[in-house]
């Protein structure tokens, strides 16, 4: 039986005190949400040692890439860094990692610094759990662009897919919640975007994922065999590119 | 079906028989699965099934093919995560149907519970495995086609949160040569706060290195786990009434903190007594004090 990493959680009220202090612009010290952290109650060990090792490597990856300055600070690196780590992590290969109060732990009390550095605007879905937490999006990345040890260049398509690409196919839980069709999905904008090149993708894509969602809703593409579903996705763009 | 219009014929409910989705542990009988499953924690094993049977015949003309020239693919599948659309699709099975003494159809499944969080989605679907020789204007064509979908949520305890936080490890592991390490449980909980999160502040380890009280533990034998209440119990409450600098912080804890669990347990064992009539009786008559505990102490008795 796999003995699962129960990690910390930030419980509703803690999420509420942070957004009343995000709206009075002072970031508490992470002391302060101690009242409001807990764990699963069995099923596992509980491991904060766990949870401050990925809190310190993110932050390495966030020191890297020039935190706490903005001016040069290289994102999609910090962004790359951060997805694979996340991915290939054990402690996120169970249940945990689909739960948005462990994702607000790690933004709220761990790193709320790395996150505004990250995103400036102050936004508070980056900071709670959902597609859009600084960290849970570069988790649901990495897993669904992870072509595999096995894989020659196991990390293309992290490398490939621009922001804007990762948010149309990636923050989408229709479509990130089925693996091999997100991954489907990316392997076929890579060849589309090297084709048309990556400026017209914006617009493509937007349409493409458009008839592919209401697609989904009379076809069940999770059903169809690898070839057969790339054909489909493969179709769509194109046609969202005449 | 759902509230999609379908461009192509499908099959109505009246057409298919699905009583439902069974749930349990895998190789004991299962039951019907409900709107909560109850003492779920990712070390439960579970395992999942559903029944279907149609008349092919009478489902090929509903779908305007001739009879037999048409395979059907039953999915069987599991989502999980919180909210209206599970964070993760999972297919367990499937079985391709094209005659009628393929079915009825039971379709069986472990789930893996470590992966589950929140809810359990368990859907069964029928879509179409092939393009059939002759259709009509109306027909599905395309391989996937959804033709039929039965879906059933199951709310998880989150995490198991409502549980009394509790771990089996190996003393001998954990407590090596110390004095822990023949003991049956350890309740480990640091008592300088009442107003923390309770799960996340205290948990008792049962010492799996003692067979018979674990197993005995695992299986839920009420006699062991009022023994190992009580003990944990008493020392909660006898921790908390030692000094009287939580008296004024205890009401004001939060539900869910370490305080309102004590407080619970307090008026469950000394019903309309105030801490200092409690706090007296401990002192003046410490065997009465601790019978009181002894009798509330019944499993369930986490709030």
């Amino acid at each position: 039986m796999k003995n699962v990493a129960l990690l910390p959680r930030l419980s509703d009220q803690g999420v509420a005190m942070f957004k009343n202090s995000l709206r009075n612009k002072e970031i508490p010290e992470a002391s302060f949400y101690a009242p409001y952290i807990w764990y699963a109650s069995s099923g596992g060990s509980p491991s904060p040692t766990k949870s401050n090792e990925i809190a310190d490597t993110i932050r390495e990856f966030a020191m890297a890439a020039g935190f706490p300055e903005s001016r040069g600070a290289k994102y999609a690196e910090f962004d790359q860094n951060v997805a694979v780590y996340l991915a290939t992590n054990e402690c996120f290969s169970s249940g945990e990692a689909l739960r948005n109060d462990v994702w607000a732990y790690l933004a709220v009390v761990k790193l709320p610094d790395v996150v505004k550095w990250r995103f400036p605007s102050d936004a508070s879905n980056r900071y709670l759990g959902g597609v859009k937490n600084a960290f849970q999006r570069l988790w649901i990345r990495g897993v669904a662009v992870d072509l595999g040890e096995e894989a020659p260049d196991r990390w293309k398509l992290l490398r490939a897919l621009t922001e804007d690409a990762s948010g149309q196919v990636l923050e989408r839980t229709s479509i990130a919640s089925d693996i091999r069709l997100a991954r489907n999905i990316a392997l076929v904008w890579l060849q589309v975007a090297d084709k048309l090149g990556r400026g017209r993708m914006e617009n493509v894509t937007r349409r493409a994922v458009k008839e592919l969602r209401l697609l989904n809703e009379v076809v069940d593409l999770s059903s169809l065999p690898d070839d057969e579903l790339l054909k489909r996705i493969i179709a769509l763009f194109i046609n969202a590119s005449n | 079906m759902s509230k999609v219009a379908f461009p192509f014929l499908t099959l109505s409910d009246s057409l298919v028989e699905c009583d439902g989705f069974l749930i349990g542990e895998p190789g004991h009988p299962m039951n019907k699965a409900e709107e909560f499953l109850q003492a779920w924690d990712y070390s439960r094993k579970l395992g999942a099934s559903v029944t279907i049977g149609f008349d092919y015949d009478s489902a090929c003309k509903a779908l305007g093919f001739e009879p037999g020239d048409a395979a059907l693919k039953l999915i069987f599948k599991m989502g999980t995560g919180k909210g209206a659309m599970p964070r993760r699709w999972e297919t367990l099975t499937d079985r391709v149907v094209s005659a009628s003494e393929d079915l009825p159809v039971t379709l069986t499944a472990d789930l893996q519970s470590h992966t589950l969080s929140g809810s359990i989605r368990l859907r069964v679907e029928i879509v179409l495995a092939s393009r059939p020789k002759v259709v009509s204007e109306l027909s599905p064509k395309h391989p996937g086609s959804r033709l039929w979908a039965k879906e059933h949520v199951i709310l998880i305890e989150d995490g198991g949160d409502s549980r009394f936080p509790v771990e089996l490890v190996s003393f001998s592991e954990s407590f090596n040569g110390e004095v822990e390490s023949g003991a049956l449980w350890y309740l480990q909980w640091i008592s300088e706060d009442v107003d923390v999160d309770f799960s996340g502040a205290v948990r008792v380890y049962v010492n799996s290195d003692q067979e018979k009280f674990s197993e005995r533990f695992v299986e839920g034998d009420d006699l062991t786990i009022h023994v190992l209440m009580f003990d944990v119990i008493s020392q909660m409450i006898e921790a908390v009434i030692a000094t009287e600098r939580f008296d004024d912080l205890l009401p004001e804890c939060e539900e869910g903190s370490v305080g309102k669990q004590v407080l619970y347990w307090l008026e469950n064992a000394f019903p309309g007594r105030s801490l200092t009539e409690v706090r007296r009786l401990r002192t003046d008559n410490p065997a009465r004090f601790r019978a009181a505990i002894l009798a509330s102490a019944q499993p369930g008795v986490f709030a």
